[in-house]
């Protein structure tokens, strides 16, 4: 093969401003940038937090509590946006004993042993980061 | 590889939508050349893998119809000798006509081939030199 003349492989040929247009093509089938705080970034995130919260709000829903309602403070949820709420329960220290003892219920160790949440002791030792621990003992 | 331009575009533009996506996994041990052609080379070989199992056609249909669009394409120029070299490639395998485009036409260094399609250097040569002993018995000795 040496000596000879090589041929060109380069006999295809792109239409005119083909190479302008393409980074725009290609922009537009790239994928929109979830937003931080769906729901599902919620599920995802904090799933123990969120499992907790929507427990909460079905306990609330079925047994009220104690307090007649007539009683509750003005401010009700729907006053408060979904938004609003998503990002307090994201972001503020509070744990779930203390959602479900505002919300009127009362921490009960079973609630979270139910078969939506079960973990096993697999699925515990997976989600908890032993050097961490360690740091603390 | 594809010789359809509606089909090569697609293609290049799904190549870096992938890139996009997959720029976090994208390990500096490799250069991002590598990477890239990696990508394409795949994709494109996936793109006839899918081409044939979708119309349930043989290597050699697959070939008449590329073979066709070398000879009718407007997007497709060249002379008479360098289109006949392209309608003989596409009856050689997948792979063995891209490592030919990778060797004789881009010019590209065995050990570099190798890199990108993760393959050991002499299986690269043999595949190379089976392509050319196909391509000369179908053009003769004269052209390669």
């Amino acid at each position: 093969m040496e000596g000879k003349e090589k041929l060109s492989g380069n006999i295809y040929k792109v239409p005119e401003e083909y190479f302008e247009k393409l980074p725009g093509q290609i922009q537009s089938r790239l994928p929109v940038k979830p937003e931080g705080s769906s729901i599902f970034n919620l599920l995802y995130l904090k799933p123990a937090l969120f499992a907790s919260v929507v427990l909460g709000f079905v306990i609330y829903g079925i047994w009220p509590s104690s307090t007649p309602v007539e009683q509750l403070p003005k401010i009700a949820f729907e006053d408060i946006s979904k938004e609003e709420l998503k990002n307090y329960l994201l972001y503020t220290d509070i744990s779930e004993n203390e959602i479900i003892e505002e919300m009127g219920g009362s921490f009960n160790e079973d609630f979270f042993i139910d078969d939506d949440i079960k973990l096993s002791t697999e699925d515990i030792q997976e989600l908890i980061d032993v050097e961490q621990i360690e740091d603390y003992l | 590889m594809v010789v359809d331009h509606n089909d090569a575009d697609d293609l290049t533009q799904e190549v870096f939508v992938k890139v996009w996506k997959n720029l976090s996994n994208f390990r500096e041990d490799a250069a991002l050349f590598t990477w890239l052609y990696r990508i394409a080379t795949n994709e494109s070989l996936n793109f006839l893998k899918k081409k044939r199992r979708r119309f349930m056609l043989p290597i050699n249909d697959v070939a008449k119809e590329l073979s066709k669009k070398i000879d009718n394409d407007p997007l497709i120029e060249g002379s008479e000798i360098e289109r006949k070299l392209q309608k003989v490639l596409l009856t050689l395998p997948d792979r063995q006509r891209l490592v030919f485009n990778m060797k004789y036409f881009e010019d590209l260094p065995y050990k570099e081939i190798a890199k990108i399609l993760e393959v050991t250097e002499g299986s690269l040569k043999a595949s190379y030199h089976i392509a050319v002993k196909k391509i000369q018995q179908l053009l003769g000795d004269d052209l390669l």
